[in-house]
């Protein structure tokens, strides 16, 4: 490998037929660049823009922390618009009750995204009724 | 020390991005690991374009390419310390990602301080080839990307965005990436490899390019886990938005290195 510049030797090779590298590179390029179009356009069609966010919030799972217990929430927008600012309530309930409750802000539940966030207890919520819920999002 | 110099300038729109600074203690360690290989590997093909001495030997190139490195970590580290942004108190693991995170643009920006800031004898070393040509989009489209996607506003922007607009994007970037891949054609600065063409200049470097810029895209927008729970809608916006810079970068690091 001599580091140096040869003009008519390189020249002459790649006048004369499109090197394979170049098929290559170009093939796929075109096949990611019309993969983005696809996608994106699919997207164009199915949604009219309209939609508002539709978030559904699960607990995934009850971990002891430092101080009590963090339930981890994960909050999914069925819709394709997305929800900025998005606050989660959880609360322990014992029959009519209410015990604790707790909340969490998320940033931003993109549109058929998911999201985690956590929610601290004091109060083991295995021991009581959890319920967690959406309360309201901001337009980003 | 004019090594230090191109990492300053290159680094330090991102060490006073405060984004930058949470992605020390969020990155997933295994992603900034797989980067900072990567970066290595980057350090290494400029070394051969654009080092900081005329070489193409294996040992010499790696040994740039380490240096390079080491120049921008310590320049990162000297000047986070210098900002109070890492402080003696903290965790070591938070400082060490701190610091790796910024040493990637400061390494760059030590290597291409040669070519950028140096008196070059030889404008351009010729002998790339194709290959090369792809490995300086690469090289650019990461770079560019990587100075903006730590920011909210990439988020921002692909939510704000209707798929109208991600599709007309698309469309620009692909267009402004084959104005710049032309008019360098056309102006004979640098001769570009093949018997020229309207179809294959479009093909082989516009579109090439413009997956480049792509893959790049997806890649740094993973590595900061900005994809994580997405639906593929979202990734797709994302990247194009993101694609618009790193196209850009692709266009540029002919000019540039």
């Amino acid at each position: 490998m001599e580091h140096q510049h040869v003009p008519g030797r390189q020249d002459k090779r790649q006048d004369s037929r499109t090197p394979i590298l170049e098929w290559i590179a170009a093939a796929i390029g075109l096949l990611l660049t019309l993969a983005m179009l696809g996608f994106i356009s699919w997207q164009a069609w199915r949604s009219t823009g309209e939609e508002l966010p539709a978030i559904k919030v699960q607990v995934q799972r009850i971990v002891p922390a430092a101080d009590g217990w963090v339930v981890e929430i994960a909050a999914l927008n069925l819709s394709a618009a997305t929800g900025a600012a998005v606050q989660i309530e959880g609360e322990l309930k014992q029959g009519e009750r209410v015990v604790a409750t707790s909340q969490v802000t998320l940033d931003y539940v993109p549109g058929n995204s998911e999201q985690r966030g956590g929610l601290f207890f004091r109060e083991d919520p295995r021991a009581h009724v959890l319920e967690v819920r959406a309360l309201g999002y901001a337009k980003p | 020390m004019r090594a230090f110099g191109g990492a300053v300038i290159f680094a330090f729109p991102l060490l006073m991005t405060m984004e930058m600074w949470w992605l020390g203690f969020y990155i997933d360690p295994l992603r900034l690991l797989v980067f900072l290989a990567l970066n290595l590997a980057i350090l290494f093909g400029l070394s051969c374009f654009a080092g900081f001495r005329e070489t193409f030997h294996l040992k010499e190139d790696a040994l740039d390419a380490f240096a390079a490195y080491g120049v921008g970590t310590i320049s990162s580290a000297v000047l986070l310390t210098l900002f109070g942004i890492i402080t003696w108190d903290m965790p070591p693991g938070e400082i060490a990602g701190k610091i790796a995170v910024q040493s990637v643009p400061a390494s760059i920006g030590a290597m291409a301080a040669r070519s950028q800031l140096g008196d070059n004898e030889d404008d351009e070393k010729g002998t790339e080839g194709y290959a090369g040509q792809l490995f300086l989009m690469l090289a650019g489209a990461l770079f560019l990307a990587f100075n903006v996607a730590p920011t909210e506003e990439m988020i921002v922007i692909s939510f704000l965005m209707t798929p109208w607009h991600g599709l007309a994007l698309v469309v620009v970037s692909l267009l402004v990436l084959h104005a710049f891949v032309y008019s360098l054609d056309f102006s004979g600065q640098e001769e570009l490899p093949g018997d020229g063409g309207f179809w294959r200049t479009f093909f082989g470097y516009s579109i090439a390019g413009y997956g480049i810029a792509l893959l790049v895209s997806l890649y740094v927008l993973w590595t900061f886990g900005r994809l994580d729970g997405l639906g593929v809608g979202q990734i797709a916006m994302m990247t194009a938005v993101l694609g618009f810079p790193s196209a850009l970068g692709a266009a540029l690091a002919r000019l540039v290195v």
